[in-house]
């Protein structure tokens, strides 16, 4: 795993964490109606978790050749705002269509879709699995961790090389995860989160349905007082509880998640399983 | 095939004139058992009631494209005596995580009502289906004469359904698990072969992740004196490698799993001495890691080579590659990464003169590094006059290269081009590139299978409407102008069987031009299209035998007919809407009056 390129943005983008992450699953779609939206137009990953948003969602209709103005290259947006970045972003969402099949300007086209290329699950994982030091250092002399939205769209046009930032953060790490009395596994993509919460949230919403009412920030499978415990499979095969460790340990050792009912017998349980925080 | 079926044919004819009765129905399971494809016992089948019973009789492998295309049921009572089975389930572009993960394709209700009816099952082929690991033991415990289990690309099952396959199927000649998603639940499934067990052919476990019993694995290749094929995982460490090849010279196929060790070391030596005994290897597959300077061990066998697979050892350098390629002058079959380049295929294109099938995978899906370009394709299309099939992941590609391309290799069979930037035009000209496809499909007649990418407009289309006669499947992706594109298609390809599209600006317009064209066909995928619930409706209400299946993984409903329907599939069934399906997937009623526009309400 390398450590340094996948979590480019972890803790040091000036964005918010919200609009650093990607839309997988449609917490986000309802959570952050607006922000997923600007999300879609860039933060295409190869595969995601089961569940997928359309980037076409906000599209009624792509436009002709002629209807589409030519779409100039969305470099000049330098703020952060979220204005400019949701104008560059739906431009390059408009380029997917007719305007980026007609500019002769292909660096604005989002690398990233999903299931593009047609590679198989297992053969993309083993890319992954293997370390390629070539693209490393490719990542590693970039400063790439005060990169922002717009940035990634400028690196895009200013380098030779195909690669944007999104690249390394939006290569898949699937793993699958089982809770105790439901039988159908589902998977996720370890890499499209950069912390538990969002994992944690994430399962939460699978598993449990939507909790978007509810005001707390804890999630209620990390919670001490919840009745499940999230806890993983590592290298070795052991069953660790999640959270202990800093979260790039765990990307790099876990294999499989696991929510576990607590057992109701109260021996000195939650002293094995204390609280995350 | 061609001249027995006009034989038949006028055979009919004249039973015909003459009379059906005066052959008896052992003359003709006879004649129809020199019949093997399922096509050409379709069309026999066609002729009178009297050869579609005899033929149904005598039929021993049936093949199903579509699992839900008809039931169990029905199977058993057509083809009351068939000992092989074949069944396809989830489409095609679940491979790439298209569909959601629970949508179907179980295979359970298959091996249960096989069970109950006594079908003397002795072969099994599954490809995109969801096993449970209690199908595999009924089916283990079902039926004794079980021979063969191939499952491609299935998943659903762990090793424990492994487990209950070795100890119960005591004539098991083929375990073949290809690319399956096996949960290893570490139950030491490779021990439960009993030391009876002689039969194996062949055991492919290379997808599996879990560790087996090397021991174990040992004993079984040693008893296992007609074993011949055998794909090992990654698990399986150098020395037991080398330990089973000397217990197994006689391997025609063989799958190495990891092949990593110190190349100075007396394992080096003692590798080659021992694969050079195996005279009998002509393919060969695995290294998933490779350590370098390891791989030149196998250059002994390579020269009678017809099949390499180097695809999933992205860790080897190109230098290395070409190296190893130099040895294999009889090669048939290339599975490579990218990084080989396009330097590293002229040498392919120089060697490899009898190559028929080349797939090009992405060792990097961000086109960073070694990449491969037009280049390596023309190259190849010059030196390989037998290519026949190809599949291309490459960064860029050219209308001049692919009209070369067409003219050198007449002969292609299966075309699968993807651009990494799948709307990429020809960098040289800014165009489209419909012209090169049009190439492709006027040179290549036989051409069965298409795969598109890069800048197309409608035009590409046309050509393919035109030209591409005997196109079986079709995938397009970020394709097309207007419905136009996808009508000249619909109109055109008479031999269409799959049609996938993928975010091209298709609606409903296309979709309902000529609806009786869906039941000549196996299915249609359309995602990220323009086609709406009212289309889908419209199409479920004109053609009762269709199953128009719409996903739905959002919260919301789809409520309105004119909102965009962002996943739709269907197929043609004899049995209406299946039963199975998870609530994120509604067959959209076929009578009018069921048709609510509700997603959800199932």
């Amino acid at each position: 795993m390398e450590d340094d390129t996948l979590n480019l943005l972890d803790g040091e983008s000036s964005l918010p964490a919200e609009k650093r992450l990607k839309p997988l699953a449609s917490e986000e779609s309802s959570s952050y109606p607006h922000e997923s939206k600007i999300q879609l137009g860039l933060s295409l990953c190869l595969c995601t978790d089961d569940v997928f948003i359309s980037k076409l969602e906000s599209l009624s209709s792509p436009a002709t050749v002629k209807d589409c103005p030519t779409m100039a290259e969305p470099s000049s947006t330098s703020s952060s705002s979220s204005s400019s970045s949701s104008s560059s972003s739906l431009t390059i969402k408009a380029n997917l269509f007719s305007g980026a099949k007609r500019t002769a300007d292909h660096s604005a086209f989002p690398r990233q879709v999903v299931g593009w290329p047609p590679v198989r699950n297992n053969r993309m994982n083993n890319l992954i699995n293997q370390a390629k030091p070539a693209f490393t250092q490719e990542f590693d002399s970039e400063d790439m961790r005060t990169t922002n939205m717009n940035d990634v769209v400028d690196a895009s046009n200013n380098t030779s090389v195909n690669p944007t930032v999104w690249n390394e953060q939006s290569r898949t790490l699937l793993v699958k995860v089982y809770m105790d009395g439901y039988p159908i596994g589902r998977k996720v993509n370890l890499n499209s989160h950069i912390c538990y919460d969002t994992l944690a949230g994430m399962l939460e919403d699978m598993f449990f349905g939507s909790r978007k009412s509810e005001t707390t920030t804890t999630s209620r499978l990390l919670a001490e007082s919840s009745e499940f415990v999230l806890t993983y499979e590592d290298k070795d095969g052991d069953y660790m509880k999640v959270g202990d460790i800093p979260w790039r340990m765990f990307t790099s050792s876990v294999k499989r998640l696991r929510i576990m009912r607590k057992p109701v017998v109260p021996n000195g349980f939650g002293e094995e399983y204390g609280c995350l925080e | 095939m061609a001249s027995k079926k006009r034989d038949l044919q006028s055979f009919s004819e004249i039973c015909m004139c003459t009379g059906m009765n005066y052959f008896p129905d052992e003359v003709l399971e006879h004649i129809f058992d020199f019949l093997e494809s399922h096509r050409d016992r379709n069309a026999v089948s066609l002729v009178c009631k009297s050869w579609c019973r005899v033929e149904g009789f005598s039929r021993e492998r049936v093949f199903i494209g579509n699992c839900y295309a008809v039931s169990p049921e029905r199977t058993i009572l057509r083809f009351p005596r068939f000992k092989s089975l074949t069944l396809k389930g989830k489409p095609h572009f679940a491979d790439f995580n298209l569909v959601p993960h629970d949508w179907g394709g179980f295979v359970y209700p298959w091996i249960e009502a096989m069970a109950k009816s006594r079908v003397n099952l002795e072969e099994l082929r599954l490809k995109r289906m969801v096993v449970s690991d209690e199908s595999l033991e009924l089916l283990s415990k079902a039926f004794v004469n079980l021979k063969a289990l191939i499952l491609v690309s299935c998943e659903g099952f762990t090793t424990d359904g492994l487990a209950a396959i070795a100890s119960n199927c005591r004539f098991l000649r083929e375990l073949d698990l290809h690319e399956n998603d096996v949960e290893d639940v570490r139950g030491q499934w490779l021990n439960c072969f009993p030391e009876s067990c002689t039969s194996l052919v062949s055991l492919n476990f290379a997808c599996l992740k879990g560790e087996v019993n090397l021991a174990a694995l040992e004993r079984l290749v040693t008893r296992c004196r007609n074993l011949t094929s055998l794909r090992l995982n990654h698990s399986v460490p150098i020395d037991s490698l080398e330990k089973i090849l000397m217990r197994a010279p006689q391997l025609v196929d063989l799958g190495t799993g990891g092949f990593v060790y110190d190349p100075d070391s007396e394992m080096c030596q003692k590798l080659k001495t021992t694969i050079q005994k195996c005279k009998s290897i002509r393919s060969l597959s695995g290294f998933v890691e490779v350590a370098p300077g390891c791989l030149s061990t196998v250059y002994v066998i390579c020269k009678n080579l017809t099949t390499l697979n180097l695809s999933y050892a992205p860790g080897i350098h190109s230098n290395d590659l070409i190296d190893i390629i130099h040895h294999c002058g009889k090669l048939q079959r290339l599975w490579i990464l990218d990084c080989i380049g396009d330097k590293g295929l002229a040498v392919v294109a120089s060697t490899c003169k009898e190559l028929q099938e080349l797939r090009v995978f992405p060792s990097d899906l961000h086109g960073v590094g070694d990449v491969v370009t037009e280049e390596g394709l023309v190259a190849i299309s010059a030196g390989c006059p037998e290519l026949q099939s190809i599949l291309y992941f490459c960064q860029q590609m050219t209308n001049a290269a692919l009209k070369t391309v067409a003219k050198n290799c007449p002969n292609f069979t299966r075309f699968r081009l993807c651009i990494l930037d799948p709307t990429k035009p020809d960098p040289t000209t800014m165009d489209p590139l419909d012209e090169g496809f049009g190439a492709i499909v006027q040179s290549c007649k036989g051409l069965k299978r298409l795969s598109l990418s890069g800048l197309l407009t409608d035009k590409v289309f046309l050509y393919i409407g035109m030209y591409a006669e005997q196109l079986e499947m079709l995938s397009i992706a970020f394709a097309g102008d207007s419905d136009k594109g996808m009508m000249h298609v619909l109109n055109g390809c008479k031999k269409l069987k799959k049609l996938e599209i993928r975010d091209s600006p298709f609606g409903n317009g296309a979709l309902l031009r000529d609806v009786g064209k869906y039941e000549t066909m196996r299915s249609l995928w359309m995602s990220s299209c323009e086609v709406t619930l009212g289309g889908c409706k419209a199409l479920a209400e004109m053609m009762p035998r269709l199953n128009v299946e719409i996903i739905n993984e959002n919260d919301d409903r789809i409520v309105e007919c004119d909102q965009r329907v962002e996943k739709m599939y269907l197929y043609r069934t004899l049995v209406g809407p299946r039963t199975d399906a998870p609530d994120f997937v509604w067959t959209v009623p076929n009578d009018k009056g069921l048709s609510t526009c509700l997603a959800r309400d199932n």
